[in-house]
């Protein structure tokens, strides 16, 4: 029965003209737009470095060893103004990573480098001289916060050149993605317009069955819509998806579940189309501001306050996750976008099924 | 027990009471229809039957003591609004609602053919129901509510804005319909369509029953007098004593004789028909009355309903 109902979405889903426009066109227009008109947001220095500062901590380091840091803190320092700063209480200096009072501690000794940063606090500059450092030392002992030493967690950086290109592929479609919960809202509002919401409620399947098959559709469209940027970022933009492809298709996979069930509450409890139009818009504007979709989000995260509103925005998390696993690293900001989207998912869900009673009510 | 017994429906909303304690008993087989000016509460009425509405007190229950939840699948819709894909074609559309019903394949297929050729749309099935006319629009919605052969049928004026034809067609599935065995529930502002197909009429006004039962009942309760219009051939004479004469018959509550146009004629209203026919005439012989014409009139429905519920006018419920 499902399945019927399901082929049924699918059938006037794809059927209609303004939806295939939607699903192919949007996020490839975003991505384009975004990629060229902003791409001075992404390659302007707005301060990124600003008062940066790393501790580290040389313990029985070699002649070599030595002389090769220095080197090393000689080029970061005339490159991009970060200060290095000695220091002998290791645990202090961790502690004070925590609290945002510098980038991260080196820690040198004859076997190599150990590079401890904050598991929540590491800011866009200091994962960019992470980055780089890596990159100079070839390989480096990654002690996040749970894993210090003697038990230390070997990342290997592989780190591409993050363009306009590259960061608005990701934002532009995440973006585009949030805009496809409005087809997911008209379609469950037209179930409604049409009163065939009606016949549903008096047959063997219901309303959930309904919904279900909505969502289902919705998620569908968002993958399409994610393969098509796929091959057009891969091809036309020539923008390499990373190590770390599986991660950023799960997250975004989960950003099509949450956009679909936000699609279909407002469906559900929009009074007309209008409602529902204007209730989409305003939110995915609202979260692609916020989110960093169309300022990047180095940018927000460096102004006061706005650097906390910013959390309210389920972009953010994509941005940030993504942006991560694109430089090939999967941490906890992996994560928390799966939970905090997921998480969404699931509160909609029940705000939904609150509406779908109401709904009920009032028929 | 019959199919649908409704007992004390009550209905709220926020600043109204829409159904205030009806009580309605649909007995299987027949075709009942249920009349109300605009805002009398028949839709609040029907939404709380099939489920879709949901009530304050009293209590709906269909065959053997079911509730809605256990029995919906015996029910088909047809509301007054299309309820249709537009998308879809009119087999697709008439698929899917069936298949919500759990059928599947070839007897799906069966299901689908049949009703749509029952409707007359199996010509056309493969055509989009965007571009159907108005009629052929109405019969797709009832195809899609008859598809699942639903035991009871609720139909919420499924003739408003058809042409004659669609209307006499629809008309007919309805009578098709009965004939088969299902129990109809019709609503419509029509009153001839309601003459024509349905054994009991509900009047309902002001979120109450006001009358139920046969139309001849409904007549006999609300004490409405029949009438017999006599015309008689020129020159006949002695109409003042015919008229004396016919007031004598018992059951005759009223008579009145006069010459339209030149012709002479006599209007009888009486409450018994048998015994006022056969003395008129042999009244009309003594009185060497030639009869040209008899017409035996019964009032109609429209004049019930507005006898009823008043001539005053409503606005939209």
């Amino acid at each position: 029965m499902f399945l019927l109902q399901l082929w049924k979405e699918i059938k006037v889903f794809f059927t209609s003209k303004g939806n295939l426009l939607f699903m192919f066109v949007m996020p490839l227009l975003l991505i384009t737009i975004f990629s060229y008109a902003l791409r001075d947001y992404i390659n302007a220095d707005y301060g990124t470095f600003d008062g940066a500062k790393i501790y580290y901590c040389e313990e029985n380091a070699g002649d070599a060893r030595i002389k090769e840091f220095e080197m090393i803190r000689t080029k970061l320092t005339q490159a991009l103004g970060v200060t290095f700063e000695s220091v002998t209480d290791y645990e202090a200096a961790c502690r004070a990573v925590e609290k945002s009072e510098a980038y991260g501690v080196v820690r040198v000794n004859e076997n190599g480098y150990a590079y401890f940063r904050s598991d929540f606090n590491e800011p866009e500059g200091g994962k960019l001289v992470r980055t780089l450092f890596a990159q100079m030392t070839g390989n480096v002992d990654d002690a996040s916060n749970e894993e210090m030493v003697p038990q230390v967690n070997k990342i290997r950086l592989n780190v591409s050149k993050f363009d306009s290109k590259n960061y608005y592929t990701f934002a532009g479609l995440a973006f585009s993605i949030l805009f496809m919960g409005l087809l997911v809202a008209f379609m469950v509002y037209d179930e409604k317009e049409f009163g065939t919401i009606e016949r549903i409620r008096l047959s063997n399947a219901g309303v959930p069955g309904m919904v279900f098959s909505k969502v289902f559709t919705g998620i569908l469209c968002g993958c399409v819509m994610i393969g098509t940027s796929y091959l057009y970022s891969r091809f036309v933009l020539k923008v390499d998806w990373g190590t770390k492809t599986t991660h950023i298709l799960l997250i975004l996979l989960c950003l099509c579940v949450f956009s679909a069930t936000f699609g279909c509450v407002v469906g559900l409890a929009g009074k007309n189309k209008t409602v529902c139009q204007s209730g989409v818009m305003m939110f995915s504007m609202l979260c692609g501001y916020l989110g960093g979709s169309i300022t990047p989000l180095y940018l927000l995260e460096n102004v006061p306050v706005l650097n906390w509103i910013i959390k309210i925005s389920p972009l953010y998390y994509t941005n940030r996750a993504v942006s991560s696993l694109y430089n090939g690293v999967v941490d906890e900001k992996t994560t928390y976008c799966i939970a905090v989207l997921l998480g969404l998912t699931v509160v909609l869900s029940l705000l939904g099924i609150k509406v779908g009673k109401k709904v009920t009510k009032k028929a | 027990m019959g199919i649908v017994n409704i007992s004390g429906l009550r209905k709220s909303f926020a600043d109204i009471t829409a159904v205030k304690g009806v009580s309605i008993m649909i007995e299987s087989g027949e075709v009942h229809g249920i009349l109300g000016p605009n805002g009398a509460g028949k839709s609040t009425t029907i939404g709380c039957m099939v489920g879709l509405v949901p009530y304050d007190e009293g209590s709906v229950l269909f065959e053997e003591n079911q509730s809605i939840a256990k029995w919906k699948k015996n029910i088909g819709y047809v509301p007054q609004d299309l309820a249709i894909y537009p998308d879809l074609t009119a087999e697709e559309n008439v698929k899917f609602f069936c298949s919500l019903y759990g059928f599947t394949g070839k007897e799906l297929q069966k299901k689908v053919d049949a009703a749509l050729d029952f409707v007359g749309l199996l010509e056309v099935k493969r055509k989009k129901a965007s571009e159907f006319s108005g009629g052929m629009k109405r019969r797709l919605n009832l195809a899609c509510g008859i598809v699942h052969s639903p035991k009871l049928i609720i139909m919420d004026e499924p003739t408003v804005g058809i042409d004659p034809q669609s209307r006499n067609r629809i008309l007919e599935n309805v009578r098709a319909l009965n004939k088969a065995g299902a129990t109809i529930i019709y609503t419509t502002h029509y009153m001839p369509e309601v003459e024509e197909i349905c054994d009991k009429i509900t009047v309902i006004d002001h979120g109450k029953v006001i009358a139920t039962g046969t139309k001849t009942e409904i007549i006999e309760r609300m004490g409405r007098d029949r009438e017999i219009d006599v015309t008689f051939a020129d020159g006949s004479a002695d109409l003042t004593g015919y008229e004396e004469a016919i007031k004598m018959i018992q059951g005759v509550h009223r008579c009145v004789t006069e010459f339209e146009e030149g012709i002479p004629t006599c209007k009888i209203f009486h409450s018994e028909e048998s015994s006022v026919m056969e003395n008129m005439i042999r009244l009309a012989t003594e009185h060497q009355l030639t009869i040209t014409n008899i017409k035996s009139l019964e009032p109609s429905l429209e004049e019930i309903f507005l006898t009823l519920t008043g001539k005053e006018l409503r606005d939209g419920e």
